[in-house]
This record gives C-alpha cells, sequence and structure tokens, in this order.
C-alpha cells in the first residue's frame, strides 16, 4: 500500500476543508474573548473543560459532515424536508437572529483591533468588509478555501504566544487533567461561556452545507472524519494556548478583563509588544474569518429552507440571494458597529444566550434525521454515537438552562 | 365528482369534510396520488375522522370539493372509508417541499405547493409551484402580501411548472419511469445531473438511452463523469463508452481508479481499446491528450469520384469529416482537402491535385492554450496533430478546445476539489 501513500495524500487534500475551517472558525472574536477571560481569571483550573468540549466538538460536527455526505444536502434543506415549510422557517429566522449577532461580535472585533493601534475606525472596518464580500462573490470556491485555510494556519500566532509566557507546567497538567469545579456564580458563567463559544448553531449549518458543495462522496467518509478530528483538535488547541498565555500572565499579575483587546493591552507591558501584535493580528483574522464563515452559513440555511440555487462555485447572477445574505449580513453589521454608543457588551451576552437556547433544538433535529433508517441506510449513528450525542445534548441543556438563570437573576 | 375550479393541495388540507347534510365526518390530512400518467389521477383523501382514525375517502364517495369543504355523496353512515395502504403516494407527505427536477429549466427546485385541476371527469396534478406565491400561500400570508403589492399596482407573478414537465425523485429513485429526460439536449441533461446527489445521478443516468448517455458525459466535469462512469453497472458501462468517440472515452477513463480503467478496457471492443490505450500515453492538457485517432485518410492517387463514394461508405460512423486529409504511402501527411474542395471540383481531378499542401499542424506535446490559439488564429474546425516525421497521429476537433476557451456550464456548476 505504501506505493500509493501519495496518492492517498490527495485524496484526503480533496476531501480537507471543511471541518478544520468550521472549526477553527469556532475560535472567532467571541471566543478569543472568553478565552482569554478564562485565562486571566481562573488560571489553568479550567483547561480539563476544553477535552470535554473538543469531544462534544467532533461528535457533534461529524453528525453534521455524514448527513451531509450521505444524504448531499445541507441541514436546512433537510429540515425543511422533515418539518415542512412553516417550522423550518421560523427555526431559520431564530438561526438567523443567533448568526446575526455573531457576525457582529466580530465584526466589532476588527473594529477594536483599529482602537488599539489608533486608526480611524470608520476607515478601517469598511475597507475590510468591501475586501471581504469581494473575495466571496468574485472568488472561486478554491480561492476562498484556500484564504479560510491560510487563515486556520495563522492561529499559530496564538501558539507562539503560548510559549513566550513560559507557562507554569505542573500547574497545566493538574488543570488540565484533574476536574474543578467550584459551584461560585461567576466561575459557572464562565464555564458555559467557554463551551457555548465552541459549540454553535452556525457551526452546524455551515460544516454540513461546505461538505455537500465540496461534493464529498460517500467513499471518502473516512478522510472527511479525519478532517472533523483534526479540526476539533486544532480548535481547542488554539483555545489551550489563549487560556495558557493568559494564565501564566494576566493571572499571576490578577488582571481583570472585558474583551480580547483588554488582554492584547495587558500582554504589552508583561510580555513585550511582539505579543501584543500576535496577540491583535490573531483577532483580526479570527474576526475576519468568523465573518466570512458565519455569514456564508447563513446564507446556506436561508437559500436552502426556500429553495433557491445556492452554491459558493456559483456566479452572482446564479444565486442572487445568496450573495445578498451574505451582503446584508456583513454590511448592516459594519453599519451598526460604526454607530457610536452601541452595546456591544450586551448584544455579545445576547448572542451567546441565543445560541445556547437554539442548540440543543437543532441537535434533537439532527439526531432525528440521523437516525432516519430510510434516508441514512446504514450510516446511521452506532448505539455509543447516540450515546455520547444524547450525553453531549442533555449537558448541554443543562448548562444552557444554568447560564440563561445567571445572566437574568 | 365536482371540483370547484382550479386549487392548490395546500388549500385542501385541513378543510372539513361533511356528508350530504352537512353532518361532520373529519378533516383532509393529505391528498393520495395514482402515479402512471403523466397528470396523476387524485385517488382520494386521507382524512382524520372525528373518532380520530386516518382513513382513506376514495374519490367516487366524493361529491363536491370546495374551498370550504369537501362532501360526500351518500348520508355518513353509507361513507366507505377506506384504510391506508403502504406504498401511497401522498401530495403533502412525498412530494411538497422536497426537490423535483424542472425539465424546462434544466434545474432541480424545491416544491413550495401543487395545483390540482379537472381534466374531464377526473381530479388531477397539473403544476408545481415553485414561486413566493406558493410559499407565502403555505405561510397563510397570500392575501396580506397580495393586499399590501396591489397598492403599488403590482402582483407577484405566478411560478408554476407544468407536472408534465417535471421529474420527480425519492431516494436516489426516479419516482415516474418517463421517458423525458432523454428527450432534453444533453447539455441540460447535463446540468441538470450536475446538480443532484451521486445517488440520483447515477438512477438518471442509468435510464438515459446510451447515446444521450454519452453526449451528456463528455459535457460534464471529467472528474464528474468519472465518478458517475465508476458508480453505474459496468455493463452500462461499457454500453455509454461505445456510443463515445475515442477521445472523449479516453478522458472519462483517464479519469478512473486505475482498477476500473483496467477493466472497462479489458472488456471493450480490441480495437477500440487499443487506440485508448494509445491515446491515454499522451499528457492530459496537450494536443495529444486532446486528439482523437479517429479520422479519414485517402491515398493521393484516387479521384474525387471515387473519394466521394468511399466517403459515403465510411462517413456515418466518423466524428469529423469537414476535412479528409491525404496520405502518401508511407503514412505522411501530404495534403489536406476540405469536404467544400472535394464537392465542387469535377469528379474525374485526382485529388492531389486540388489538396492544400500549406496547412497548419500541431505537435502531441503543444500546451492546450497554445492549441486553442491556433484554432482561433486560422478560424479552423479540425487541425491535424503530426509526428517529427509528418506522420499523422490523430486530429483536435474545435469542441474539444470550445471548453479550453469557455468552460462548459455545467462544468461551472459545481466544482471539486482535486
Amino acid at each position: 500500500m505504501l506505493r500509493y501513500w501519495w496518492i492517498r495524500g490527495i485524496i484526503f487534500l480533496s476531501v480537507i476543508g471543511p471541518g478544520i475551517i468550521t472549526g477553527t472558525a469556532d475560535n472567532d472574536a467571541g471566543g478569543v474573548a472568553t478565552y482569554s477571560i478564562v485565562g486571566a481569571h481562573f488560571g489553568y483550573r479550567m483547561l480539563w473543560i476544553l477535552i470535554l468540549i473538543t469531544i462534544m466538538l467532533y461528535v457533534t460536527q461529524e453528525m453534521g459532515m455524514r448527513l451531509g455526505v450521505v444524504t448531499g444536502k445541507g441541514l436546512a434543506d433537510l429540515i425543511r424536508e422533515k418539518l415542512g415549510l412553516k417550522s423550518a422557517l421560523i427555526l431559520i429566522s431564530l438561526v438567523f437572529l443567533a448568526n446575526f449577532s455573531n457576525v457582529l461580535a466580530d465584526v466589532a472585533g476588527i473594529a477594536s483591533v483599529a482602537d488599539i493601534y489608533g486608526l480611524p475606525r470608520y476607515i478601517f472596518v469598511p475597507i475590510f468588509s468591501v475586501l471581504i464580500y469581494y473575495i466571496i462573490v468574485k472568488g472561486s470556491f478554491n480561492l476562498v478555501q484556500n484564504i479560510f485555510l491560510t487563515s486556520c494556519i495563522l492561529f499559530f500566532g496564538y501558539i507562539i504566544n503560548g510559549f513566550l509566557a513560559r507557562p507554569d507546567i505542573p500547574a497545566m497538567v493538574r488543570g488540565s487533567f484533574v476536574p474543578y469545579l467550584p459551584l461560585n456564580r461567576e466561575y459557572i458563567f464562565t464555564a458555559t461561556a467557554l463551551i457555548g463559544t465552541t459549540l454553535t448553531v452556525w457551526g452546524q449549518f455551515f460544516v454540513q452545507s461546505y461538505f455537500v458543495d465540496k461534493g464529498v462522496t460517500k467513499k471518502h467518509l473516512k478522510n472527511a472524519r479525519l478532517d472533523v478530528i483534526f479540526g476539533a483538535i486544532w480548535t481547542d488547541l488554539v483555545a489551550y494556548f489563549i487560556i495558557i498565555s493568559c494564565a501564566a500572565t494576566l493571572y499571576v499579575k490578577g488582571v481583570r478583563i472585558e474583551s480580547a483587546i483588554d488582554a492584547a493591552r495587558a500582554l504589552g507591558p508583561l510580555l513585550g509588544d511582539f505579543a501584543k501584535h500576535l496577540f491583535a493580528w490573531g483577532l483580526l483574522n479570527a474576526s475576519i474569518l468568523g465573518v466570512c464563515v458565519i455569514s456564508m452559513g447563513t446564507a446556506y440555511a436561508i437559500t436552502e429552507v426556500l429553495g433557491t440555487e445556492r452554491k459558493v462555485n456559483s456566479s452572482y447572477r446564479d444565486a442572487p440571494l445568496f450573495y445578498l445574505i451574505i451582503g446584508f449580513c456583513i454590511f448592516v453589521c459594519t453599519f451598526l458597529v460604526l454607530l457610536p454608543q452601541l452595546p456591544i457588551m450586551f448584544i455579545l451576552v445576547a448572542s451567546q444566550a441565543l445560541n445556547t437556547i437554539i442548540l440543543p433544538i437543532i441537535f434533537v433535529v439532527i439526531l432525528r434525521l440521523i437516525n432516519d433508517k430510510k434516508m441514512m441506510g446504514n450510516h446511521v449513528n452506532s448505539s455509543l454515537f447516540n450515546a455520547i450525542a444524547w450525553l453531549t445534548i442533555v449537558c448541554f441543556t443543562v448548562i444552557s438552562l444554568i447560564m440563561l438563570y445567571l445572566t437574568f437573576f | 365528482m365536482v371540483l370547484f375550479s382550479e386549487m392548490f393541495a395546500s388549500e385542501l388540507i385541513g378543510i372539513p369534510v361533511v356528508d350530504r347534510v352537512q353532518e361532520n365526518i373529519g378533516k383532509v390530512k393529505d391528498i393520495i396520488i395514482a402515479l402512471g400518467e403523466s397528470f396523476p389521477k387524485v385517488a382520494g383523501l386521507l382524512i382524520i375522522t372525528i373518532e380520530g382514525a386516518e382513513k382513506v375517502l376514495l374519490i367516487g364517495e366524493i361529491d363536491l370539493i370546495g374551498r370550504r369543504f369537501v362532501s360526500t355523496r351518500s348520508p355518513r353512515e353509507q361513507v366507505a372509508l377506506a384504510t391506508r395502504r403502504e406504498g401511497e403516494v401522498m401530495l403533502m407527505r412525498d412530494i411538497v417541499d422536497k426537490q423535483i427536477v424542472d425539465l424546462e429549466g434544466a434545474r432541480v427546485i424545491r416544491v413550495n405547493d401543487l395545483k390540482l385541476a379537472k381534466m374531464n371527469q377526473d381530479v388531477r396534478l397539473i403544476a408545481a409551484d415553485v414561486g413566493t406565491l406558493g410559499m407565502l400561500r403555505r405561510l397563510g400570508l397570500e392575501g396580506a402580501v397580495n393586499w399590501v403589492t396591489s397598492v403599488f399596482h403590482r402582483r407577484i407573478q405566478e411560478s408554476l411548472i407544468g407536472w408534465d414537465h417535471v421529474q420527480w425523485l425519492t431516494g436516489g429513485k426516479i419516482a415516474i419511469p418517463s421517458k423525458t429526460i432523454s428527450d432534453l439536449h444533453p447539455a441540460d441533461v447535463a446540468q441538470i445531473i450536475s446538480q443532484l446527489h451521486v445517488d440520483e445521478k447515477t438512477a438518471i443516468f442509468s435510464s438515459l438511452a446510451d447515446k444521450t448517455a454519452a453526449e451528456a458525459l463528455h459535457e460534464l466535469e471529467p472528474m464528474l463523469g468519472a465518478i458517475i462512469v465508476s458508480n453505474i453497472d459496468t455493463k452500462k458501462a461499457l454500453g455509454v463508452l461505445e456510443k463515445m468517440p475515442v477521445d472523449e472515452a479516453a478522458d472519462i477513463i483517464g479519469d478512473l481508479a486505475q482498477e476500473k480503467a483496467e477493466e472497462l478496457l479489458r472488456l471493450m471492443r480490441v480495437g477500440k481499446a487499443g487506440k485508448i490505450r494509445e491515446l491515454l500515453k499522451h499528457h492530459d492538457q496537450t494536443a495529444g491528450g486532446l486528439m482523437t485517432t479517429e479520422f479519414i485518410t485517402f491515398p493521393q492517387d484516387m479521384t474525387v469520384e471515387a473519394t466521394i463514394a468511399k466517403l459515403r461508405e465510411i462517413a456515418p460512423g466518423a466524428e469529423t469529416i469537414y476535412y479528409l486529409y491525404v496520405v502518401d504511402d508511407q503514412h505522411h501527411l501530404a495534403g489536406i482537402l476540405s469536404l467544400r474542395n472535394l464537392i465542387v471540383s469535377p469528379p474525374d481531378r485526382l485529388i492531389s491535385d486540388i489538396m492544400i499542401t500549406d496547412f497548419v499542424t500541431l505537435t502531441p506535446e503543444m500546451k492546450e492554450k497554445e492549441t486553442a490559439e491556433i484554432f482561433s488564429k486560422y478560424n479552423l474546425l479540425a487541425v491535424p496533430v503530426v509526428d517529427e516525421e509528418k506522420k499523422i497521429l490523430g486530429i483536435v476537433t474545435i469542441d474539444d478546445v470550445v471548453d479550453y476557451i469557455l468552460p462548459p456550464v455545467a462544468r461551472r456548476k459545481r466544482q471539486r476539489i482535486g
């Protein structure tokens, strides 16, 4: 078989992408902010949760991938076929709200990078918005995907930062493998935010549609699975390093932060300007990827439910609605971010809350679809997978209820 | 049996079913159709009786289908209700919200609603509603939106596709075995196929006549063609490849997995397989990879009359006969003869006297781009490929380079990354 190793490599490359891109995009502006806060306020003590998150992320994304590859349809397509037009539209409207507030948070992330360098927002943000939109509309599927993958690699900056920070290794190992769950309000609230930022509604829609659009077939399920595993591990590896770099510096000094950009500012005096720049550029990269992927995921979902044509690879003329939705998300968010007095923190919390309410519903629907023997044949879940999936849903639902309770009472 | 004008399926769902004296029997849940004709007949209604049971009310029992209620012929006690059977096709459950193939627009589209109408004595399914109006109707907003648009003196256009122009797919099988797809232009067939899921691609492709399938296969992007060929059964694949010109068949086989390609080549006619193997030696993006070995050569000493006679004999099987290639006894290309020259010349002339001797040739290593440039520079329909000794190896025809200049539509549709 060794003779064919390079052929197998090429086959693997031909399915690589969706899982890694979706996972990495989970580390968008809101994600980076959450990780920084986790590290700065709780040190290494929440690292063990990341291992659980990696498993949950793999299980949920793999189900999305399998649904897409086996049926050749996106999640929204299947929801409409299963639940009918009315329910599908109601669900998608909620998804749209959750996604829109996510895009808003990412555009705000771009704006905060402008602030840290003292550049005027009113010029900096629109330039990037126009650039992003132009690339998505004009670029071919391959170009868009290669830009995404490059962006995924740029997350290395955070890993370098983790090494710069010289973490306390014994404490790090203990934090990674010894569960620690004090019953204090702030710890639990932050822990739920940590889970809520990685498992996302838009991620489920995006990963499935992207695999379909890529035309991956059942023959390549194994490779697609590898892609999803890589994606989950890479996502949480980046998260891990963001947490330890903040834990080794800000937590030790007792610095309190509100956002990712606070973290970058605070890192400057402690680790030098290089670390600050890495953090800031990392945030810019994360925000841009987030804007692209989430607005595309939204466009996939809406056009699938309405039953119009959609594809990254079709021209504007062939899929006007697809590109209109992307444009709407990007430009309305740009406008809103540039308004003075926008309560960005409130929007961030609201989008997280919305995400945690909708996600369990989506998971239940996915499980119903994936265990449909008529549709999936022998690609239905194994009982082990079902058990893990149900466990994930139950955990997630309990967590979101706690989170909602803590947010409002 | 009376149908109150034309109706949409969604308008029927949920309305009460009453008997002759307005006694309530139940509610309509779905509509059952009988397949087999291009406009399928409505065979009955699935109703939920007031006792809460699901029963079938056959069309013969129905007196009137109206906008507000359905009424039966006989009084309530005498209405015969059938039980549900497996394998019935129901409009709301099986067709609405699913995808169908619109044969006119050559696209795959989702059904928002279905139109029913009375034809002679039957109620039939006549069209699929794929427009905004159908969607609004399903959401119960049709009236409101129409009122708003009427204020601006505009109307939302209905977009209906006649059911005779529809191919309904279900779970990788073609639900209505019809000939319609085969009647389309191969380019349209390719466009439809490129929008479907793998199983459906295979199903549609297997249902096509070999000739149509062969032409559609050429229109598809090579990688997609290869996937389809590896999924259909070997017998069908051979039939389709048999109908393809050698160069197109070679393109497809070149993209297949090694074992599959070998298997097909072994089972093909020996002569054709040999030609394909010969072509597979050349690199994909060169004139050698584009050329076909199916061309017509004539010795120099033939007369015009004899040439025409020979052409009549062999031409039906040949791909290109715009140009005839004149060779000497060592098979060196001596000249080219256009069909026009041949026809307007006196019958007793030798073809060596009327052939063109300053002609353009390609080498097998020539890149696709250069090849295409030569075609556009000299406005040619076919150009011969020759080796160092000027022996003719094959010809490249305009349809092979057109794809290089303008990618085929189906290729742009869904790109695989390889």
